[in-house]
Formats: C-alpha cells, structure tokens, sequence
C-alpha cells in the first residue's frame, strides 16, 4: 500500500479553515504522525510571524539571569544597565563584604568582649566605605579595566554606581557598632564623617593617582592618627572630637566638588 | 585621515616607552610589527584613549585625544582588544559582551541583545554563549575579547596580538574576518608574527625600541634584505641572525661570505634584519 | 526543500545539515543545550503548530505568544520528555497548554471553529485519509458550534475537563454536559 501524503490544495484548505470538523480532525491526526506532511503544511504557515516568534523566543532565552541586587535597585527607580553595572560582584568586592561582615559581626559579639577591642572598631569602621570606592575602579580591582578604561561611559557615574554597594553597607555597619560599642548609637554614629570623608577624598585623588595608592596612603594615615589621637589622650575617641569632624565635613564637601567637577587629564591615566 | 600621531611620546618614570612616534593612516589594515618590549602595547593603549602620551599630539578619527569630550567621541567609535583582558567571575560570554555594550553606552536592552547576538555569531560563538567562560579554551575567550571590540560596527579597531593562543586554523578564519572588517575600517593590528602580517597587512610599521624602523609595504621589507639572506651548513660570521630552516641547512642573514647560496628574502628576513637577534626565531648559538 | 527552515531569521536555523536527525535525536541535543538543534526542531515543528493554534484563535497575536511560550517552554523542559510517544504530539500538548494560558488571561477570545461547509475533498482521499468516523464524520459535522468546540477541546486536543472549560470560558458542569450531549448524539447518528 503506498503512503499516502495530503496534497497542497487540502493542506491549504486546512490552513485556511475551511475544511469541517471532521476531516480538520483527520488531517490533524494525520500531521501529528507524518513529518512530510509537516513540511508541506510549512509552506502554508505564516512565514513572517515564524520569524518574529523565533527571534523573540531566542531574545528571552539568551537574557541574563537578573541578580536580587539589581531587582531592588531597579524597584527603587535605576535604569536596569545601570544596575546592572552597580551590581556584578568581583573578586575584590567579594573580598571586601567578607571583611566587612567580619566586621559588622565582631561588633555585634563585642559587648561581652573586652571594651579596648571593641573601641578599635571605630578606627576600622571608617576604612570600609573607603575601600568599597577605592576598589569600584582600577587595574588593581577590575579584570576588565582595560576595557572600560576605553569605554565611552562616564567615568563618574560608573565608579559612583559601582561604590553604591558602599551605602547599605556602611549602614549595616553603623547598626552593628551601636549595638558593640561603649556608647552606644551615639557613639557609633561619629565614625560616620569621617569614612565619608575619606571616602569622598579617595574618590577625588583617582583620578591623578589611582585608586590603591591613597586609599593605602590615607589608610595609614588615618589609623596613625587615630593611634596617636588615643596615645595622648588615653581614649580613642578623641580621634572623633568636634574638631575633627568640622575637619572631616569640610574635607568631604571639597573632595566632592572636585569629584564632581568631572576628571582633569592626567598625566598618569585616562 | 584617521590616525594622526605626531612626535608621540610615552615616559613611564625614566623609561621611555616609545617616542618620539609620527604616524598617519586612514582605512586599511595597517601592521604593527616588533619584538617583546618594542612599545607595541604601549603605542596601542594611546591609540584607545586609555593613557595619555606625554607628549605630541594625536588625532584619531578627526578628535583631539587630549580633550576629554575628544576623547569621548572616539571610544563611541572605537573597538578595542587588548593583550591581556580578565573577565568576571561566573560570567558568561553572552553576559560578558552585553556589559561591554552597557559600558558603550547600548541603553535599550532589546536592541543591544540583538548586536551581542550578532558579535557573537560572528566570531562563531553562538552555541557557547550560554556556558561559563571559565569552561571555555583560551582559544575561544580570546575569539570572545574580538567579539566585544566589534559592537557597533565601529571605524576604528585597535588590536593588540588578537591571535595569540589560537591554533593555525582559528588565524586563518580570523584573517579572513578582519579583511572584510576592513573595508572602510582603519584596523591597527599589533603581532609578532610575520605570517599574519604579510597575509593580512598591505602597510607594515616594524617598531623596536620604542622607534618606528619602517614604515611601508611588506614587499619592501622583504626587500631590504635581498642579498642578505644565505643558507649554508653551518653557522658563519657576519650572520646576524641564523637558524635552521625546514629543509635542514641553516638560514642566515647578514653578510653573506662570498659565493654564499643567496635565497629570497621574506618578510620575516627583512623584519629580523632591522630588529637585529630581537625576533623570536630559536637560534642557532654563533 | 520543504523543510521552512529558509524563513526563519537566524544563519543557524536553516538546519545545517542535521536533517536527518529523528526528532527524539534533536530534542535530546536541546536539552543538552544545543542551539542549532533547536533551531532545527524550530523549523520542523514551528510551523505547523503554528498552523493549528490558528485554528484555535484568530488572534495572530495570541497565537505569535503562544508559540513563543511554547518553544521557551521546549528548550527548558527538552530533558522531561521522556520517550513516551511521539515527539509532535508532546509538543501538541505543551503548546495547547501555553494557549490556553495565554487565552484565559484575555476577558474575551474568538476561539474559532471549522465551518460546517466542507470542501470536496476526492473519494480516495476520504478514504486514506482514514475516515474512521465512518457515518460518524457527519453527525460530527452537524454537531452545533459549542458542542463541536467542547469536542474539539477535549477529544482532539487532548484537555481535561478543568482546562477545557478554562478555554472555553464555560463552567466545568457545562463542559461535562455538553459532552454527554455530544456523545449522545453520536451514538444515534452510528446506530
């Protein structure tokens, strides 16, 4: 018996609704076990929509996986490229959110701890947000840095989005210290000048110098003073006297208003 | 004109890179040839705004480098691979390209989607778009890092040893991608290896020492050693450099002793000439 | 070449050369991840789905989305097939179930039915094409507009009765009894 296959004139009449009931059913039986017969039907499908279908199918396939991150920044307003630029972890950032968890919960088992240890914290706490910049950009931090260096996209905004990490974060922080240290949240709470400020001047010397070398610089500069502030005194917190936060605050705003006013062409970088 | 350098000049500390450099090019593939150290890297990383000279000036594509909204308009029109490029953990060529293309500035996702697509589909890399890149072979993520530079079609393409760790056939079919890129293109490619420039490059500058030694057609670098080349049992003096050729024998260049069996020069002779023993052929001891 | 794979815009789905892969060979290739051989299952199967949902719905909208949901559905499901059956029935099945999702999400649908005027179709293709509905085929046909959608629904597309109802935009009691009518009426029309 020879097979039997349904000629175009039927298929058509199928594709174009125009057979009853029952021979639509038969010819769908039929198709579902004949493969030349489901090519013949293509001829008669519609080749426009096939396309638009494969390249969308094709367009949610390929997207990538959206990160918890960048869920919530977009739920706050942020453009999704730019979420997603402020969002992928690298090594380096991973790094420094294990330093700062290390951190956040040596200060919350501080309390039962010795009470020297625990003041120490408020001379660590304002290096984190200051490392967080520093390795938002850099050939140090960045395996990509080559490449974004020759990108078009705005310097400023990008190390700004890739730093926003630094803001819960130094908030987390802050909550951790208040609960660890003597004081309480009134004590923890002075900390807070001067990590912006001298995360704010880490950002603004970039430019000239990179981001490692015054991170590293101001790092020992402030550790060295806040040593020297407790020598003299006694008590560290006199590393966070009025002075030095009217100091910290002025610092902050200068070092912002540089930042701000977009990067001059130097000589080391672009 | 599309590149225009003049009396380029790059100082690290007290080492000078390269310089003082002039150049000038307009569309074409255009080789960039010189021995490890020579200042080929250095002389592209200018090229792609990513460090300043110190000085002279440059002009690509008709901007000024030295201004920032210069230097701005370029990278929109610039595309980029250099010799070493990391990439983030856990990324995967589809996401590694679609954030090269967020950092140029490709806002609309659908769109910027379809152009990763069509990178990806020209360097062959379709079917590995999905997995990890740390799986892949060092052959694919280098063809991956070509990818990226090609987003946007741009007129400028600043290649810096785009075929290292790819095997012989890989060179080939990326030979035959840059010369259709090349059409209207200005591409600056950076090797050393002679074979792809003298297949791939009708304008050759050989760079060494931070100097340009020559600057012209592959044929006329050949021909800078005719009558310098010589092959003989053994090694002799006034060989500049020598080794030994496939067909047994030692190749030399230099000055040839009288009665030597003079052969015709390559590119590869010519180029070895001018850099002296600084190419990367294993030697055959004086 | 009647394969409809030329028009699909994409080089590698114009099934480079794998044509002679049986369709459980090509959905064991997707669910490994293999994009040219889905492209591939895309040019066989796409178009005639396509097809058929049309004669569903007169939405070519409805229609693009579902064949859409279904194909995203394929690639991610390709390793649940399990080799019961045949491959185009199961895609049958999965897109008839995309339909419908995109369907009941809609207030209103047109959901189409074969017109009663039939074409004339040859006696010898009557007779291949396996009429087995015999004298049944017209008391088929003369079965009113919802009983031969409740029908078509459940009988052909092989939807129970809570989805049948679902597509149908009737209640699930309304699906049973039309279907008891329905076989009611069959049954006098072969006896």
């Amino acid at each position: 018996m020879t097979i039997w296959h349904a000629d175009a004139e039927l298929l058509a009449a199928y594709a174009g609704g125009r057979l009853d009931l029952a021979r639509t059913a038969s010819v769908e039986q039929h198709l579902l076990g004949c493969g030349v017969c489901r090519a013949g039907v293509a001829a008669v499908a519609d080749r426009s929509l096939l396309d638009r279908v494969w390249a969308d199918t094709v367009d949610v396939l390929d997207r990538p996986p959206v990160s918890l991150g960048e869920r919530v920044l977009t739920w706050f307003g942020l453009a999704a490229p730019a979420a997603r630029l402020a969002c992928n972890a690298s090594t380096a950032r991973r790094a420094w959110l294990a330093a700062s968890t290390l951190l956040a919960v040596f200060a919350l088992a501080a309390p039962g701890a010795d009470d020297r240890l625990a003041v120490w914290l408020l001379v660590l706490a304002p290096l984190v947000p200051m490392t967080g910049v520093a390795i938002a950009y850099g050939p140090e931090t960045d395996p990509m840095h080559e490449l974004v260096a020759s990108s078009s996209y705005p310097r400023l905004r990008l190390v700004l989005l890739r730093s926003l990490i630094v803001v819960p974060v130094t908030g987390v922080l802050l909550l951790a210290c208040s609960v660890g240290v003597p004081g309480g949240p009134r004590t923890a709470v002075l900390w807070l000048l001067p990590g912006l400020a001298l995360a704010a001047m880490t950002l603004a010397l970039e430019g000239r110098f990179g981001a490692l070398r015054p991170a590293v610089a101001l790092s020992v500069g402030w550790i060295a003073f806040a040593v020297g502030a407790r020598a003299g005194t006694g008590s560290v917190l006199a590393a966070y006297g009025p002075s030095v936060q009217l100091v910290c605050l002025a610092a902050l705003v200068a070092a912002a208003a540089f930042a701000a006013r977009g990067r001059h062409p130097s000589r080391r970088s672009f | 004109m599309d590149i225009r350098l003049t009396e380029v000049t790059k100082t690290f500390g007290r080492n000078r890179a390269i310089g003082p450099v002039s150049l000038e090019a307009g569309p074409g593939v255009l080789g960039l040839l010189g021995p490890n150290g020579a200042g080929k890297t250095t002389l592209l990383r200018i090229l792609a705004t990513v460090i300043a000279p110190t000085a002279g000036q440059a002009r690509l594509l008709g901007y000024d480098i030295a201004s920032p909204a210069g230097r701005t308009e370029i990278r929109r029109r610039l595309g980029y691979v250099p010799q070493e490029c990391g990439f983030p953990t856990g990324f995967t060529p589809f996401e590694y390209v679609d954030y090269v293309a967020i950092l140029k500035e490709w806002a609309d996702r659908r769109t910027r989607h379809d152009e990763v697509r069509r990178v990806l589909g020209v360097m062959g890399l379709t079917d590995v778009a999905g997995r990890r890149i740390r799986r892949l072979s060092g052959g694919m993520r280098r063809r991956l890092v070509i990818a990226q530079a090609l987003l946007g079609d741009p007129p400028l393409l600043v290649l810096d040893e785009p075929t290292v760790s790819l095997d012989p056939e890989q060179r080939l079919r990326f030979r035959d991608a840059v010369s259709t890129l090349a059409d209207g293109r200005c591409v600056v490619v950076s090797t050393h290896q002679t074979e792809d420039v003298a297949a791939l490059c009708p304008r050759v500058v050989v760079l060494h020492e931070g100097e340009i030694r020559y600057d012209g057609s592959p044929s006329g670098l050949a021909a800078r050693a005719d009558g310098r080349v010589w092959t003989a049992a053994d090694r002799q003096p006034g060989a500049v450099v020598a080794w030994r050729s496939e067909n047994g024998g030692i190749r030399q260049i230099g000055v040839p002793p009288v009665g030597s069996e003079l052969v015709r020069p390559t590119l590869e002779d010519g180029y070895l000439l001018l850099v002296g023993g600084a190419g990367n052929r294993q030697e055959v001891p004086a | 070449m009647g394969h409809g794979g030329d028009g699909v815009a994409n080089s590698q789905a114009t099934g480079s050369g794998r044509t002679e892969l049986s369709d459980a060979a090509l959905l064991a290739a997707v669910a490994r991840g293999d994009r040219n051989a889905f492209a591939d299952l895309y040019a066989r199967h796409a178009p005639w789905l396509q097809v058929r949902l049309r004669r569903r719905c007169g939405d070519p909208d409805v229609v693009a989305e579902a064949l859409q949901d279904t194909f995203v559905a394929v690639w991610r499901g390709a390793g649940r097939w399990g080799g019961r059956g045949e491959v185009p029935a199961w895609l049958w099945g999965i897109a008839v179930r995309r339909f419908l999702n995109v369907v009941a999400g809609r207030a209103r649908h047109d959901v189409l039915v074969p017109v009663s005027d039939p074409v004339v179709t040859s006696a010898e293709d009557q007779v291949l094409l396996g009429l087995e509905y015999g004298d049944a085929a017209g008391a088929l046909n003369r079965l009113s507009p919802q009983l031969q959608a409740v029908v078509r629904a459940t009988v052909l597309d092989g939807l129970n009765t809570r989805e049948a109802a679902r597509l149908l935009n009737i209640p699930q009691g309304t699906v049973k009894t039309r279907m008891a009518r329905a076989r009611e009426l069959l049954r006098q029309a072969l006896s």
